[in-house]
């Protein structure tokens, strides 16, 4: 059964215009219809100059997050009818400088993600340069990074994140939670590398544990905790100069074995 | 110092404030136990209790301004300020207490 919803969505092209304004339009939903599938309705039938960001309309791009009714959410993965709400409100993400319209500029977020070396560091260059096997992780070991890692890099987090919004140089939940998935990594070694940036003025400790970022996360990677336990794993190693994990060595096992019959 | 090292003296801190703050209001309140004041570790426990005050307060504050007005060049005038005026305020408290246990 189709209803008809009203949305309001959020116009503004800083380029040429000075103050935003907020736009009506109506569109016939069934249960089915997401919110990125209405706006592309939108965009189809009532207003081509919307601008908008999507690519795989299922959860896992992360890019077409926006303010839906006041809450970071990704559009292809709301349903209009499950808002229970008459009104739709549709605006950018917060904490991000707008390009045009539901569409914002992440580059500032990638930058300070380079920042923390977003991949495995390890002492044995020539090894990482040049396989010679590979390394084996203990199903422990890939457990306690595994849900970190789930990170589809949406923004959401950094976008509902309370200090983000007061502290722009704050590394952010997604960032943050990127240094954590690397550095608990078994086969990783470069926590080291990456605690200048991570244990600075505006690294992990600025977070005061809002949780704000696991709420929004659409992927349920609890972003909060992983932080809290970036911070325990600077203590531990920095302080202490302890650390809990075992580094994973090179197995003599070949790099690619597979035969077939 | 890093950033991990000066969160940890916070919290550190702030543990001790609750232990020396316990101590001077047992001792200033429940008549049965004002002997503590004439220990000779209660005026240590009183410098204690100063010291952590002031770095876990001006900590703090150093937190929440770095946050409100973030920079690398703001960061560095705001913590020296902070630094400055602790230790003109501790060796004021500490000029205090020297007065207030010194005469007995």
């Amino acid at each position: 059964m189709e209803r008809k919803i009203q949305f309001k969505v959020f116009k503004f092209n800083p380029s040429i215009e000075v103050t935003p304004t907020w736009r009506v339009y109506e569109v016939e939903v069934d249960r089915g219809t997401t919110v990125l599938d209405a706006l592309l309705k939108i965009k189809e039938e009532q207003d081509p100059s919307l601008a908008i960001r999507y690519s795989c309309r299922q959860a896992i791009c992360g890019s077409c997050g926006m303010m839906i009714n006041g809450k970071q959410r990704l559009a292809c993965f709301t349903r209009v009818l499950e808002l229970n709400s008459k009104i739709i409100y549709v605006e950018p993400l917060s904490n991000y400088p707008i390009i045009r319209d539901l569409v914002t500029d992440f580059s500032e977020l990638f930058s300070k993600e380079r920042s923390v070396k977003p991949y495995i560091i390890r002492d044995d260059v020539e090894e990482m340069s040049n396989p010679t096997g590979m390394y084996l992780q203990k199903p422990d070991e890939l457990l306690s990074y595994l849900q970190f890692a789930d990170c589809i890099e949406c923004g959401l987090c950094s976008s509902a994140c309370p200090t983000v919004s007061t502290d722009r140089l704050f590394l952010s939940p997604m960032v943050l939670n990127k240094a954590y998935r690397f550095s608990a990594d078994s086969r990783d070694s470069g926590l080291v590398h990456r605690l200048p940036v991570i244990d600075s003025e505006h690294g992990c400790w600025r977070c005061h544990f809002a949780a704000a970022c696991s709420s929004v996360c659409p992927k349920g990677v609890d972003p909060a905790k992983s932080i809290q336990l970036l911070k325990r794993m600077i203590t531990s190693t920095n302080i202490f100069k302890k650390s809990r994990k075992r580094i994973v060595e090179i197995s003599s096992r070949p790099h690619v074995t597979l035969s077939f019959p | 110092m890093r950033e991990s090292t000066k969160m940890l003296i916070h919290y550190i801190t702030g543990f001790a404030i609750l232990i020396t703050g316990a101590i001077h209001l047992i001792a200033s309140n429940l008549k049965t136990l004002e002997w503590i004041k004439t220990t000779p570790l209660y005026p240590v426990s009183q410098g204690i209790f100063l010291a952590t005050v002031l770095y876990h307060a001006l900590n703090g504050l150093r937190v929440i301004l770095v946050e409100l007005m973030p920079g690398y060049r703001s960061g560095k005038i705001i913590s020296y300020t902070l630094l400055i005026l602790g230790v003109i305020l501790f060796v004021f408290g500490s000029y205090v207490l020297i007065i207030l246990f010194g005469e007995r």
